[in-house]
């Protein structure tokens, strides 16, 4: 029995010894088990602090950038907000008011303050409105110059809301006398730099970093410009608020004045062409002659139609007036259009045609024809075109007023009182005598007339730079 | 087969430790060792690192935190700034320049009296600031402009011109919409020429700041452009 005994406590043995030590075993992995738990929580926790240092990373990568934008707003920002006025600006609204109505004439008859400031209150919004309505009295033209010298302030004035009433024109007052009534609301802002909402942080070296970030302000202040508008009376305009209806009886005599002052510049108009006309005639230069006939054609034209408007349109209502317009300025209007032959436009002249005119001329000058060589010319006139810039042209236009000239002098030449009743012809010391007086070559007859040369059967005269023979026995 | 050992207790052979008792305290050793070995690794190995790595990341992140905070606060700053660029931005934008607005009006009336197209006169003018939509909608306009006048005479066709110069002026390009020509024909008892003339009342919706902020933005890149294109037109001219 005893060694079954043993054998049965070995065995107890053996196995408390390897329950003992796996049970010790399992204590230890248990303890290790937790233990790593724990590391891998150390290390999540390692995990997020390296995620924490990611962004702290990120955040101060981002720090010059931040720093730039930071200093152009606060730059920007500082320079923008100079449009809006200050405390002591703010303060002053009223008194810049007063300035403004008192430069531009209008009547302020009632200011409130809409929005009242509370100066003392210390958390302040970095915006805060400032607010005026206004009651007033003017003509459109004062009251809009008083809008607009807010609207072009240096400081930043809106006009949200208005109205304008018409004023009513009493019957003892002028137009310029009658009054607009507006009511006005005058708003702008106060910044207040420091506000809620915003602590200024100390940017190292900021003085240096604002000067190498000066084109990026600038570029961002571009952006920031405030539109303005500088209003400008015109006067020629009407007051739109008025109503500029006139009175039946203003209106009878306005057409009166109307009518009368009408015929006075169509009149004026003629007698304008009238003078035009002389001066025409007594032009010498055939050129000028010929553009002042042009001119004064166009004149004449462009006043018949007008007259033909006038008849047309009835610009004339007024019998009297109507009569007078005829008689005045229609009917010597058109005399003057049947003398000057205007009703066909005539074909410039050619140099081809001026050379058949000159041949023409030629052949009556040869004839002793002088009035019909001048008729000619005359009738040149009418046919040069001014613009005409041949040179051919004029050299021929030139020999052809030459021509005419010289008719013209000897026709004058020939109205001349000057009587030849004796010649003595010697080869070197020939005589005549000229009105009772015994000349010889070179001697004056007269202030214009000399003598140029004797000859046996004529006398060579010089007048007014050309010479002209007359025949003995003339 | 049973085995007797008849010799005396001290003359027998020493038996010692059996071997299976050593082998198990062998086993059990090795194995409790083994764990404890583990259990060692884990505290005094995995666990030091890690609290190493994480010290030493806490020290970098504390070194870091100042420029957080700087970088935060500029931040801030940033975005308050941005707000009060906006806000004056927006109270710029929402003025409207009523000399000039009245002052288009004006010379819609007086040029169209001169071309002969109509001829008008007004009695109120009533400009009216945006009102808000309620709550935190965006208001929708920028205000509302209204005119009550007369337009003489009583021929619809002119206070139809009246209506449509209004709609083709420079002045209407800031507004939304304008109400139909509508009214009737007054007769006046005053002795007046002309007696008759067509009451109205005409309305209009300015466009919403934003809308007229974009549209000048809009027309002065327009006018830029056109500045350049004549400038370079110029310059290949002269070339």
């Amino acid at each position: 029995m005893r060694p079954t005994r043993n054998k049965e406590e070995e065995r107890k043995k053996i196995f408390v010894i390897l329950g003992g030590s796996f049970l010790l075993a399992l204590l230890f992995v248990g303890l290790a088990y937790i233990e790593y738990g724990r590391v891998k929580t150390v290390r999540e926790n390692t995990k997020t602090v390296e995620s924490q240092i990611a962004d702290a990373e990120l955040k101060r990568a981002k720090i010059p950038d931040l720093e730039k934008d930071v200093i152009v707003l606060r730059e920007n920002l500082a320079e923008y907000v100079k449009i809006l006025p200050d405390d002591r600006e703010v303060n002053d609204f009223v008194t810049r008011i007063n300035h403004f109505a008192e430069a531009t004439g209008v009547v302020v008859t009632t200011l409130e303050d809409v929005v009242r400031r509370d100066t003392k209150k210390k958390q302040k919004d970095a915006f805060e409105r400032v607010a005026y309505r206004l009651n007033l009295t003017g003509d459109i033209n004062q009251v809009l110059t008083f809008m607009n010298l807010f609207e072009t302030h240096e400081r930043f004035v809106k006009i949200p809301s208005f109205t304008v009433k018409a004023g009513k024109k009493q019957k003892d007052m002028s137009i310029a006398q009658v009054r607009h009534e507006v009511d006005l609301l005058l708003e702008t802002f106060v910044y207040n730099s420091g506000g809620s909402g915003l602590n200024k942080v100390t940017i190292p070296n900021f003085e240096s970093k604002r000067d190498k970030y000066q084109d990026e302000i600038f570029g961002a202040r571009q952006n920031l410009a405030i539109e303005t508008y500088a209003f400008e009376v015109n006067e020629h305009r009407r007051d739109p608020f008025l109503d500029p209806r006139i009175s039946a009886a203003d209106a009878q005599a306005l057409t009166l004045a109307q009518e009368k002052k009408k015929l006075g510049e169509l009149r004026e108009a003629l007698a304008a062409i009238d003078a035009a006309l002389r001066e025409e005639s007594d032009e010498k230069d055939l050129l000028a002659k010929s553009e002042m006939r042009h001119r004064n054609d166009d004149s004449i034209r462009a006043m018949v139609a007008n007259v033909d408007l006038a008849r047309n349109e009835e610009w004339f209502t007024i019998k009297q007036i109507r009569e007078e317009f005829e008689e005045t300025v229609a009917t010597p209007l058109f005399a003057i259009l049947e003398n000057r032959n205007l009703a066909p436009e005539v074909a410039p002249l050619t140099v081809a045609d001026l050379r058949e005119v000159q041949s023409h001329m030629a052949e009556l000058f040869d004839e002793g024809n002088y009035e019909e060589v001048i008729a000619q010319y005359d009738g040149l006139t009418t046919r040069i075109d001014p613009a005409e810039q041949s040179g051919e042209f004029h050299v021929v236009l030139d020999e052809v007023s030459t021509m005419k000239e010289h008719a013209v002098a000897i026709l004058e030449f020939q109205e001349r009182d000057i009587h030849v009743t004796g010649i003595v012809f010697m080869e070197d010391d020939s005589s005549v005598i000229i009105n009772g007086m015994v000349l010889t070559a070179g001697d004056p007859v007269d202030d214009e007339v000399l003598i140029a040369a004797i000859h046996e059967d004529a006398i060579e005269f010089q007048f007014r730079e050309i010479r002209i023979s007359k025949l003995i026995h003339e | 087969m049973i085995h007797i050992n008849l010799l005396p207790n001290d003359m027998r052979k020493s038996e010692g430790l059996p071997l299976r008792r050593i082998g198990a305290l062998a086993l059990g050793a090795g194995v409790a060792s083994a764990s404890l070995m583990l259990l060692l690794t884990v505290h005094f190995g995995l666990m030091q690192t890690a609290r190493g790595h994480h010290s030493q990341a806490e020290q970098r992140l504390a070194g870091l935190n100042p420029d957080v905070k700087y970088a935060d606060a500029l931040s801030k700053e940033k975005a308050e700034y941005k707000r009060r660029s906006e806000t004056i931005q927006t109270i710029s934008d929402s003025r409207v320049l009523w000399t000039k607005k009245v002052d288009e009006l004006f010379d819609v009336i007086d040029f169209g009296e001169k071309a002969d197209r109509h001829f008008v006169w007004l009695n109120d003018l009533k400009v009216s600031a945006p009102r808000s939509a309620g709550g935190n909608r965006k208001q929708q306009t920028g205000g509302e402009l209204e005119i009550r006048g007369f337009s003489a005479t009583e021929d619809l066709q002119k206070y139809s011109d009246f209506h449509e110069d209004l709609k083709k002026s420079s002045f209407f390009e800031d507004f939304n919409d304008i109400n139909d020509p509508a009214g009737k024909v007054m007769s006046f008892q005053e002795d007046v020429r002309p007696q008759k003339a067509w009451d109205f009342n005409l309305k209009m919706t300015l466009l919403a700041a934003e809308e007229r902020a974009k549209r000048a933005k809009a027309d002065a890149e327009k006018a830029k452009a056109e500045k350049s294109a004549t400038a370079s037109d110029k310059n290949a001219a002269s070339n």
